[in-house]
Order: structure tokens, then C-alpha cells, then sequence
């Protein structure tokens, strides 16, 4: 292996990573809810792919962020709304429960066994760079992480409804007092989840070619993992937690030799562990204001 | 334009307002003193709509207020909490601009806003760009208010301003908060700093534990009167002040 394939494969691992933890930590942060029905947003994801599967692939994958998005939207507005305010443990039995219903929802509806999606040939393909030979899919996953996680942090840091945000996820009663309206910051943030997840499962299912209604749990995990990581409450934080945990596992992934592979996890949550022992606030502690 | 009438407040099983009542008229300068864990804040607290009363009534404009955070703020009412909560992870200017998120008189008319503001504290002009977080207490303490402006509110609620500020910022902030009077603005401000309060204020209220109103009056005749010298500007009386001169 090449310094060129490690890095695209760090790239484009540390790219879905990012994607996922972002979207749990932007929900962490504004509302102090640990969505742990994110997994079936990834879900939802998959399943749209596999219904659409036969549409031009601009449409499938629109309809798919439709579809995540709406079910995101959905599951604000029946199970978390009337929980507002709710301590920060109520509102994760409630997104246990929403996990398990959407859940058991996809298992009578598309049904219980894993379904194969075919991967468009041209993602399947490889290209030459610097003489080395790089999957298209990494390559699009790397450009789609990019331009979304760039999209994201201009729509922060560029737009009233992004600055509103911020200051809803530092401190949302203050937002409040200012005047923010909490349904409308509070659904943007859904819907943002939604649009990450939907591009996560994108990823995650042409990687893999098949979809079932577990897809979303080991995503989830990581992106919990890579939150703690980077400093729960922190959006930057995330991001880098999301993005090194990815690339950690990718390059582990191609480096350790055939009898230490299938450690890889042990090796990546032992380094997690070392991490959380000598920063236990994450890499980038949510901001505090200094009095 | 404010009545809170025997007003009720707790936190769990300690009721911290027991039937507090006072007055905000149109233009004046509130003081509301006292003692330490009295009540104060959480009186501002309940008119900001971010408490919940347990009894009794806020009025404004002779209406009840209700809705919450966002009914006050939609009401005209601008509050500066204690703790002064700027958002600091975002820069200066972005917490200004989030001062006028209830605004709909347009964008030029919010930007002659900021300038004014900028005018009134010349020290938050260079550090626009600059993460509120960074900012000394005295600058985030101007910044609040200046947020809190920004809203064109018609009653501004100051609590404690003034709270761990060096002697030199606690100084201009006092002539600030009788420069936005003589402006116009109604203003109810919570301070333990009585001396000073007292000075620049219209009419002051002392609250004692439990929320009850112990004194109130004109603030020049609350200055003389012995009671509030003896217990509250720490004092001796004025006929043993005097004796002491003599």
C-alpha cells in the first residue's frame, strides 16, 4: 500500500464518520437529546434506495433525502415535541423507543431479511491517480463529504437560521429569550440529521450492496463514539471525533496483517479508551463562556 | 406598564417569592435591592417568562403576560440575565444580530442599530470578529446589553449588571443604565450594589427574604430615610452620622 491508498482510504472512512457523528451531536447540542433513532434514519435511508433502486440515480437519490428527511421531521414532531424540555434521560427512552417502532415498522413492511442492492457499475470502478488504482466510490465519498460538511458549516456560520442554531445548541433558552423560535430551530436540526443520514446511507449501501433493518446500528454506534470522542455538545468536536475514528479504522483496516484483522475494533475502541482517559471532556470541549 | 401583584415563585419545596408586588411605570428607572438569595432574580426571572410563577399575576400594559420566554421578548420586553449568557462560541457581531431576531423593520434600520450601539460602547467595535467567549466580563456585560437593545425593547430587565465588574466598568455601566432612561427606555434593574443604585434610579423597592417588599419610595427619599441607611447602604443613621462629624 501506497501513502496515496491510505489516505484516500482514511479520507473517505473519516468522511461517512464525520457525516454521522455530526448530525448526532447537532441534536445532542440543540436539544440535549441523544438520538438513538439515528440507526433508523440510516435505515429509512436504505430501504428508500432499495424502493427506488430503479430510478435514474439523480432521483434516487433525491428521493431518498426526501424520505429520511420526512421521517426525521415526522418523528420531532409526534415523539420528541411534546417531550420539550423533558430531562435529557427521558427524551433517550423516548428515541429508544421511536428506534424500535421505526424498526419493527421496516420488518412488517419491506420485511425482515436483507435485501441486495445492485451498485451502479460506474461507482464500482476504479481510476488511476499517481499510478495508483482508487475505487470511484471512495473518491465520490470523499467529494460528497466534503461538499456537505462545507455546506453545513456555511450554512452556520453564514445564514440567520445557521447563527440561530449555534446559539440554540450554546444555549437554548437564551436563543429563547432573544426571541428564536424553538420549533423551527429544533426542526432544521432534524431535518439537517436527516440530509446526513440520507448521505450516510447512500455510502454505507453501495459499499456494502445489500440493505437490512439492522443497517443503521453499527453507524450508530460509531457516530455515539466518535460524539464522545470529539466532546459531546461541541459541532467542530464531532466532526474531527466522526472524521479520526474513520480514519483510524480504515487505515487499520488496510495496515494490520491477516492473523491481528479481525481486532481492528478492539484496536480502535482501545485507542478511544486511551484517548477518553487522558481527555475525558473530548478533543474540542463544548465552548464555555469565561466570566 | 409592569405590575406584578402578589407574585409566587418556588423551587421545589422552597417558595422564594410568598406574594411579592411592584410597579414599572413608563420611563422610569427601577431599582430592585436587597440582600443576598431575597428573591430578586427570581422576580426578573418570572416576568422573563423563563419561571413559571406558582401564583399571582404579571401584568403588562394592563394585560396578563403569558407565553413564556417567547411572549416576553414578543411583548416588548428585553431581559439581561445574571449570568449575562452571550453566546460564546459565536463572534460579537453574530450575538448582536441574534438581539434582533424578533425585528421586522428591516435590515438598514437593525444596522443603524448596531452602529448606535457601537457608539454607546465604543470598546465592542474592534472585537466584532472576535469570539464572545474571549471578552473580559465587563466587555461580554456590554455586550448582553447591547443584544438585549437590539430588540428595541420597551422595558429592559438588568440583572445584576454589575456583578464581579471592576470598580472603573461598574461605573460607566451605571451611567449607561441612566443615560438609556434619560433615552427613554423603561428600565427595572436588580443590583446588589445599593449605593449606586440608588443614585441613578427614580424609585427603588428593598426586598426582603421571601420576596417581600420591605421598602419602597422615591429613591432620593428612600437615600435619607434611616431605615434604609441603617440596613442597606451600610450606614449608621444620618442623626448619628452626624454626631460622628460633630
Amino acid at each position: 500500500m501506497t501513502v496515496l491508498e491510505y489516505l484516500v482510504d482514511a479520507l473517505s472512512g473519516g468522511g461517512i464518520y464525520a457525516l454521522l457523528t455530526i448530525g448526532l451531536a447537532l441534536l445532542f447540542s440543540v436539544m440535549g437529546l441523544m438520538n438513538f433513532a439515528y440507526g433508523e434514519l440510516i435505515m429509512t435511508g436504505g430501504f428508500a434506495i432499495y424502493l427506488l433502486r430503479d430510478l435514474p440515480w439523480p432521483l434516487m437519490v433525491l428521493g431518498t433525502i426526501a424520505a429520511v428527511v420526512a421521517i426525521a421531521l415526522l418523528t420531532e414532531r409526534l415523539a420528541f415535541r411534546p417531550l420539550r424540555g423533558a430531562s435529557p434521560l427521558t427524551l433517550l427512552i423516548a428515541a429508544f423507543a421511536v428506534s424500535v417502532m421505526l424498526q419493527n415498522a421496516a420488518r412488517m413492511t419491506v420485511g425482515p431479511r436483507a435485501k441486495g442492492v445492485e451498485p451502479y457499475p460506474w461507482l464500482d470502478g476504479t481510476i488511476s491517480l499517481g499510478g495508483v488504482d482508487v475505487q470511484v466510490l471512495d473518491l465520490v465519498t470523499i467529494v460528497v463529504a466534503l461538499a456537505l460538511i462545507g455546506g453545513l458549516v456555511a450554512l452556520l456560520r453564514r445564514t440567520r437560521l445557521g447563527v440561530q442554531l449555534r446559539a440554540a445548541a450554546e444555549d437554548f433558552e437564551m436563543a429563547s429569550l432573544l426571541g428564536v423560535k424553538a420549533n423551527r430551530v429544533i426542526a432544521a436540526a432534524f431535518a439537517i440529521t436527516g440530509v446526513l443520514a440520507a448521505v450516510a446511507s447512500l455510502m454505507l449501501v453501495m459499499k456494502q450492496g445489500s440493505v437490512s433493518v439492522t443497517i443503521g446500528s453499527v453507524p450508530l454506534l460509531i457516530a455515539f463514539v466518535g460524539a464522545v470522542v470529539g466532546g459531546m455538545g461541541s459541532l467542530q468536536g464531532a466532526a474531527l471525533g466522526g472524521f479520526l475514528l474513520g480514519a483510524v479504522t480504515a487505515v487499520l483496516d488496510a495496515a494490520l496483517p491477516g492473523e491481528l484483522a479481525p481486532f481492528r475494533d478492539a484496536f480502535v475502541f482501545g485507542l478511544v479508551i486511551a484517548m477518553l482517559a487522558t481527555r475525558p471532556q473530548g478533543l474540542v470541549p463544548a465552548p464555555e463562556v469565561r466570566v | 406598564m409592569l405590575e406584578i401583584r402578589e407574585l409566587r415563585a418556588r423551587y421545589g419545596s422552597i417558595e422564594a417569592l410568598q406574594g411579592t408586588s411592584l410597579e414599572v411605570r413608563e420611563g422610569e428607572l427601577v431599582g430592585l435591592v436587597g440582600h443576598n438569595g431575597v428573591g430578586k432574580s427570581t422576580t426578573l426571572k418570572a416576568v422573563a417568562g423563563v419561571l413559571k410563577p406558582s401564583g399571582g399575576e404579571i401584568r403588562w400594559l394592563g394585560e396578563p403576560l403569558r407565553g413564556g420566554a417567547a411572549g416576553t421578548i414578543a411583548a416588548g420586553i428585553a431581559y439581561v440575565p445574571e449570568d449575562r449568557r452571550i453566546f460564546g462560541g459565536l463572534t460579537v457581531e453574530e450575538n448582536l444580530r441574534l438581539g434582533a431576531t424578533t425585528r421586522a423593520d428591516g435590515a438598514d434600520a437593525v444596522e443603524a442599530d448596531i452602529a448606535r450601539e457601537l457608539e454607546r460602547f465604543p470598546s465592542l467595535r474592534r472585537l466584532l470578529t472576535r469570539r464572545a467567549g474571549n471578552l473580559s466580563g465587563g466587555e461580554q456585560q456590554m455586550l448582553a446589553i447591547s443584544r438585549a437593545l437590539l430588540s428595541r425593547p420597551r422595558l429592559l430587565l438588568l440583572d445584576e449588571p454589575t456583578l464581579g465588574l471592576a470598580p472603573i466598568v461598574i461605573d460607566t455601566l451605571f451611567e449607561t443604565i441612566a443615560a438609556l432612561r434619560d433615552e427613554g427606555l423603561t428600565v427595572l434593574l436588580v443590583e446588589q450594589n445599593v449605593a449606586k443604585t440608588i443614585k441613578v434610579a427614580d424609585r427603588a423597592y428593598v426586598m426582603a427574604p421571601g420576596g417581600r417588599i420591605e421598602l419602597e419610595g422615591a429613591a432620593a427619599e428612600l437615600e435619607r430615610s434611616d431605615a434604609f441607611r441603617a440596613g442597606y447602604l451600610s450606614l449608621a443613621p444620618t442623626r448619628q452620622m452626624k454626631a460622628v462629624t460633630a
